[in-house]
């Protein structure tokens, strides 16, 4: 018993806090809070509050409290967004990261409800699920020691792993549960190629959720004709999603299946015209610290040869 | 309900604070940290297996369902004055997200007595006669690619350019709410093997 409690404390200690680079941290930092800056600006999300009172009808006060959302006031609601975005620029530029990255989460939060509350008030795939979780976890952390102006030279430290870990854990849990969502509500008939033919058929057949371009809405009848590409599919929906949980823990897990979510998106993209905006948010699992000392070992390994090449000209 | 959604969300917070105060004091103390881990990770979970949503603590149901046969959809399109029928554009609705719109239509419009459903589609007849006539006068209003242009995220779903081939010229003068329904098998035998039903219909006075 001792032992097995050793052994988890061992994994638990391993997997939140190994010394990590302050690089890793920061540049999740940068990739959240240009991809909130993206989604953000790329909607009017302000203008959901001048909507005429009968779409608010039918949201209760605690919905309205739970994202202090009240209708009718586009012009705070316009400041809020500004706000947020200025907050989400100095994220960015490591400009007071811990509290940029606070405010900016907490404001997310409050648009990201405003943008569905009207109907629903779960705004999942919209793109801020992952944002708001992932800029407060920042903010508990010393995001802000790389990637800013006048950061000094840190050492990798214990302090860089936990929240990067957490980060990642939000994103990969958007796989998992997918995975497991499919599992707990139809079963494992889901996985069944008619199933997934029976989508592809759908998406190609719905011609209001069409893409304009030549790449879109060949692929999916051409999926739908093919039972082992179907069976595929399935595959992917449920068993990749939901070995996507280990990324955040496993090295070979980030090697494999990080490139397969990327490559699973497009094909959903071309197939089912649906886009995934946090597909961006998968930079988080890159190691920028390995990236760039590789690069800068290159480029100084270059360096000698020209020195060389220059001396025995 | 939504106020203990809530709730969970702050715990998560008010956690988060904790540990940056107890990290900020002792660098080495753990103990708080390890209790957000652990709170995130238990509430991700527990939301997910129980398929409750608590968002953010989302349980990503990512088409986890079964397609119906056969299936039903909502359309809105626009009439002029002869009584022709326009599709509309979905950026025509901008500022407005043509996918919420129609979600919050489906769950809540057939509540509503027939004053108010007519203010309603009153409201939205002006909004896309306004963007079809800005459209015309080459004066569209970008909302959602004013800052991005064409590298703007996408929504989650795609929707045809209806007004790219052309704008309608003739001002609308009333809205018909249809439901199609077709079985995806039949219809891919037979692309015509689609159901329209006419479920609403406002004109302008």
């Amino acid at each position: 018993m001792t032992t097995a409690i050793a052994r988890l404390q061992e994994i638990w200690l391993r997997a939140f806090f190994s010394p990590q680079s302050a690089l890793n941290l920061a540049a999740a930092r940068v990739i959240i809070a240009f991809h909130a800056l993206w989604v953000l600006l790329s909607r009017d999300i302000p203008a959901t509050s001048a909507l005429p009172k009968e779409f608010w009808a039918n949201i209760g006060s605690a919905e309205r409290w739970r994202y202090l959302v009240v209708p009718g006031h586009p012009g705070v609601e316009y400041a809020v967004q500004w706000i947020t975005v200025a907050a989400l620029v100095c994220v960015i530029l490591g400009l007071l990261p811990r509290l940029s990255c606070f405010v900016s989460g907490l404001l997310l939060y409050h648009l990201a409800g405003l943008e569905t509350l009207y109907w629903t008030a779960n705004p999942f795939q919209r793109g801020f699920t992952i944002s708001v979780l992932a800029l407060l976890t920042l903010s508990f952390s010393r995001c802000g020691d790389a990637l800013r102006l006048g950061a000094p030279e840190v050492a990798p430290s214990p302090q860089y792993c936990w929240p990067l870990r957490l980060i990642q854990f939000h994103l990969a849990n958007a796989y998992f549960l997918s995975g497991i969502s499919k599992l707990l509500r139809v079963g494992i008939s889901w996985l069944e190629p008619q199933n997934l033919r029976e989508w592809f058929l759908l998406f190609s057949q719905q011609d209001q959720v069409i893409r304009e371009g030549f790449m879109f809405n060949n692929l999916a009848p051409w999926f739908a004709d093919h039972y082992i590409l179907c069976a595929i599919a399935g595959f992917f929906g449920v068993v990749a999603n939901i070995c996507f949980i280990a990324t955040p823990f496993s090295r070979s897990a980030r090697r494999i299946l990080v490139p397969d979510a990327a490559f699973f998106h497009v094909i959903v993209l071309f197939s089912m015209n649906i886009f995934w905006n946090n597909i961006i948010q998968l930079l988080i699992y890159v190691n920028w610290s390995w990236l760039v000392e590789r690069l800068t070992g290159r480029i100084g390994l270059q360096r000698k040869l020209d020195v060389w090449a220059q001396r025995n000209s | 309900m939504n106020l203990a959604k809530a709730l969970v969300f702050l715990t998560f917070v008010a956690l988060g604070l904790a540990a940056a105060y107890s990290i900020q004091r002792n660098p080495k103390t753990r103990y708080v940290v390890n209790l957000l881990i652990a709170y995130t990770i238990v509430v991700s979970f527990a939301v997910g297996f129980t398929q409750r949503e608590n968002w953010p603590f989302s349980t990503w149901p990512f088409i986890a369902g079964r397609v119906a046969r056969p299936a039903t959809f909502p359309r809105i399109v626009a009439i002029d004055a002869e009584q022709n029928e326009h599709q509309i554009d979905y950026r025509a609705w901008e500022p407005l997200e043509f996918d919420e719109l129609i979600a919050w239509k489906e769950q809540f419009f057939q509540q509503f007595d027939a004053a108010a459903k007519d203010r309603i589609a009153a409201y939205l007849l002006d909004h896309v006669d306004t963007a079809r006539r800005q459209w015309s006068a080459g004066e569209r209003r970008h909302y959602f690619d004013r800052f991005f242009g064409p590298l703007s995220a996408p929504l989650f779903l795609g929707h045809r350019a209806y007004w790219d081939a052309g704008v309608p010229d003739r001002a609308f003068s009333g809205l018909r709410f249809y439901n199609e329904t077709w079985d995806v098998e039949e219809r891919a035998r037979d692309p015509s093997k689609i159901a329209r039903r006419l479920v609403y219909e406002y004109r302008k006075p």
